[in-house]
């Protein structure tokens, strides 16, 4: 099995639940609409008396208890440019894992339309980057032709270096692009976006999607930067 | 209720317990915690009273509760908050099935920890 597929089994595997606890319907609901789209299933249990704002229990897949903070802090987390996770106090080194599944995003049902604008996000790290390599491979033709005029730019883009890779046959119209072709079909089964960052840990980023029926997209989206390293050596290694 | 109503409406109380007595068990912040908790659900796992004292005592600190803090918390729980309060007839634990029901808080310490319906 390649990367690509055990990184998507792996980000469903870490799939989480969120019980919060508040009096505040409206804080609940702002976090049910904020995680419904992320790898986390989330709870209202409204509580009486208690001082604080309100709490977060994180619970894994098995139900098991995960970490446990304030709503107040929880914000914090989620704004992780403001407040990184790790300069939130713990007595273990862990809260990388417990919050590991807001790096990783799964989406079941995206359209097409909501993926290009997830893709057009990394693209445009890239970008503003003017360096490092993006890594882009399209499942179908079309997709492809779509693209050409923004990948050209993306190419000539500063020291940006950009790899698209095809699957075998595809009529390609690059001319600055690096294109490789994929002749076992290992990756042009997916739909992926990566960006390696250009030498900044904070930018890496990476989209994986696989078209499961009609303008209906299975896969996850990646701030880790492990997770997106990985998949690129799997296609400086193994692909090109 | 303000508190010193609640405290003389504890004075007043014929529940076998003394003043004292509540304000002692009242003065442990897991027990307020659990008292707390156990008003909108009286019915509870020993597991979930130890994920929420957990994470309360977090909150409370500005940090995070690990499973190291959530398995301490059910320890100190199962071996010595709930059985107090069982011993002041404010719950019943199971310690077998890890059941903790609600029984007989009375009103004025409710009152007392500044629970109030929502209206």
């Amino acid at each position: 099995m390649n990367p690509f597929h055990t990184a998507l089994e792996t980000v469903e595997r870490h799939r989480k639940r969120l019980d919060v606890y508040t009096d505040d319907a409206e804080v609940a609901a702002e976090l049910k609409r904020q995680f419904e789209t992320r790898n986390a299933d989330v709870g209202h249990h409204p509580v009486t008396g208690f001082d604080e704002p309100g709490f977060v229990i994180v619970r894994g897949s098995d139900d098991e208890f995960r970490g446990g903070l304030g709503l107040d802090q929880f914000a914090a987390v989620l704004s992780p440019e403001v407040h990184p996770p790790w300069e939130i106090g713990t007595s273990e080194a862990d809260s990388g894992d417990l919050f590991s599944f807001l790096d990783n995003t799964l989406f079941t049902a995206y359209s097409r339309r909501q993926l290009l604008a997830a893709a057009r996000e990394i693209e445009e790290r890239a970008w503003r980057a003017a360096g490092g390599h993006l890594y882009t491979g399209f499942q179908r033709e079309e997709a492809l032709s779509d693209q050409t005029a923004v990948y050209e730019r993306l190419a000539d883009r500063g020291d940006l270096e950009t790899t698209v890779f095809v699957a075998d046959g595809w009529t390609v119209p690059f001319e600055d692009v690096e294109v490789v072709v994929d002749s076992d079909g290992e990756v042009t089964e997916f739909w992926f976006v990566l960006f390696d960052g250009g030498g900044t840990e904070l930018q890496k980023s990476g989209l994986v999607a696989e078209n499961r029926r009609a303008d209906r997209y299975r896969g996850f989206w990646t701030y880790d930067p492990d997770t997106v390293d990985e998949l690129i050596a799997y296609l400086e290694s193994a692909v090109r | 209720m303000d508190p010193f109503e609640s405290l003389s409406a504890l004075e007043d109380m014929d529940a076998g317990l003394s003043t004292d007595e509540v304000l002692r068990l009242l003065s442990d912040a897991r027990i307020r915690t659990i008292v707390t908790y156990l008003y909108d659900r009286p019915d509870a796992t020993l597991e979930e009273l130890a994920a929420i004292v957990a994470t309360v005592e977090a909150a409370r600190s500005s940090t995070i509760a690990t499973p190291t803090d959530y398995e301490r918390a059910t320890v100190e729980l199962y071996h010595s908050t709930l059985p107090r309060l069982d011993d002041h007839e404010f719950v019943s634990f199971d310690p077998d099935e890890g059941i903790v029901r609600a029984t007989d808080v009375p009103p004025p310490v409710h009152a007392l920890l500044g629970i109030t319906d929502p209206q």
